[in-house]
């Protein structure tokens, strides 16, 4: 019992503190997820004809929060591009605290992946969806509610592993 | 002597009536200040999540601020401001986390690993003998 007692101890505490090591604390579960969509009255950027949160009612889409000045946006942008091409969801970008002609010079440049683009000038609206690290992705179904966030540049894995499955699944609902 | 004490006492008063406008300048009353400056110091830079959004100069941090600022302009209270925060960055936002189910063991686990090990070190002292 001697030996024994600080082991279990030992093994009590290891068992917690093992999780914490393979917890990533830059990824924080947004207290959004499973509700509807924050309201919002937002440019559009290109045509300047404002939009609001209905424009997520008929049909799955994806939100994607990107900037011309954020180079991770760059690295995932083969991945949106790659899901419009599908045409499996409505696929839809949030400019976040950008300016419109680098935002329009970028999209020329690299290709425009998105069917609409919110413009979010000084990221209010990012502030309402919790945006802490652009690029952020989310999937919101028919609803309008929000299913899944992901914080950071879509990687290979992520893309087919977990957003591809998703709503796969998503729009197998009815 | 007597000109340089005057020109010392001329500079204190102009210091003093300055800073006075400065502060008259501003919106926010004490209080609000006072407010202000502790909800800034209570939450975390999303951004840099070892400061505080008071240390922080992250831009997202800076827009933070600006929005606090803004509402306790309005006469928002601390809770309606904290809460504006939980909702949308989740409880992490706030340096002391509250009270709930998911967190139970944060707050009341060092007190079980206490009586715990009271228990084993009564066990261990008073049944020897």
């Amino acid at each position: 019992m001697r030996i024994s007692f600080p082991f279990i101890i030992f093994l009590v505490l290891f068992t917690i503190l093992i999780f914490g090591v393979y917890n990533n604390p830059k990824i924080v579960r947004s207290p959004l997820i499973g509700k509807q969509i924050p309201s919002f009255n937002l440019e559009e950027l290109s045509s300047g004809k404002i939009i609001n949160q209905e424009f997520f009612y008929d049909k799955a889409s994806v939100l994607n929060v990107w900037a011309s000045w954020c180079l991770e946006c760059l690295r995932e942008h083969r991945y949106i591009a790659d899901l419009k091409e599908r045409e499996i969801i409505n696929v839809f970008g949030l400019n976040y605290k950008d300016l419109r002609d680098d935002a329009n010079g970028w999209l020329d440049i690299h290709g425009n992946p998105y069917e609409i683009i919110l413009y979010d000038n000084f990221g209010n609206y990012a502030m309402n969806l919790g945006v802490y690290g652009v690029p952020e992705t989310f999937l919101i179904d028919k609803n309008g509610i929000i299913r899944k966030k992901f914080i950071g540049a879509l990687s290979e894995q992520v893309y087919y592993e977990e957003l591809l499955p998703m709503i796969e699944k998503i729009n197998e609902e009815n | 002597m007597k000109k340089i004490n005057l020109f010392l006492y001329f500079i204190c008063i102009y210091n003093i009536l300055f800073s006075h406008d400065v502060i008259g300048e501003q919106k926010f009353n004490l209080i609000q200040e006072q407010l202000y400056k502790q909800i800034i110091s209570e939450t975390r830079c999303m951004v840099c999540q070892n400061q505080n959004l008071a240390e922080s100069e992250a831009p997202l941090a800076i827009d933070l601020k600006n929005k606090i600022k803004e509402m306790v302009e309005e006469g928002k209270s601390e809770k309606e401001i904290k809460n504006f925060l939980v909702e949308r960055y989740s409880s992490y936002i706030l340096y002391k986390p509250p009270f709930s189910h998911q967190n139970i063991i944060l707050w009341l686990g060092p007190l079980i690993f206490l009586i715990i090990l009271s228990y084993f070190l009564y066990r261990n002292i008073y049944l020897r003998k």
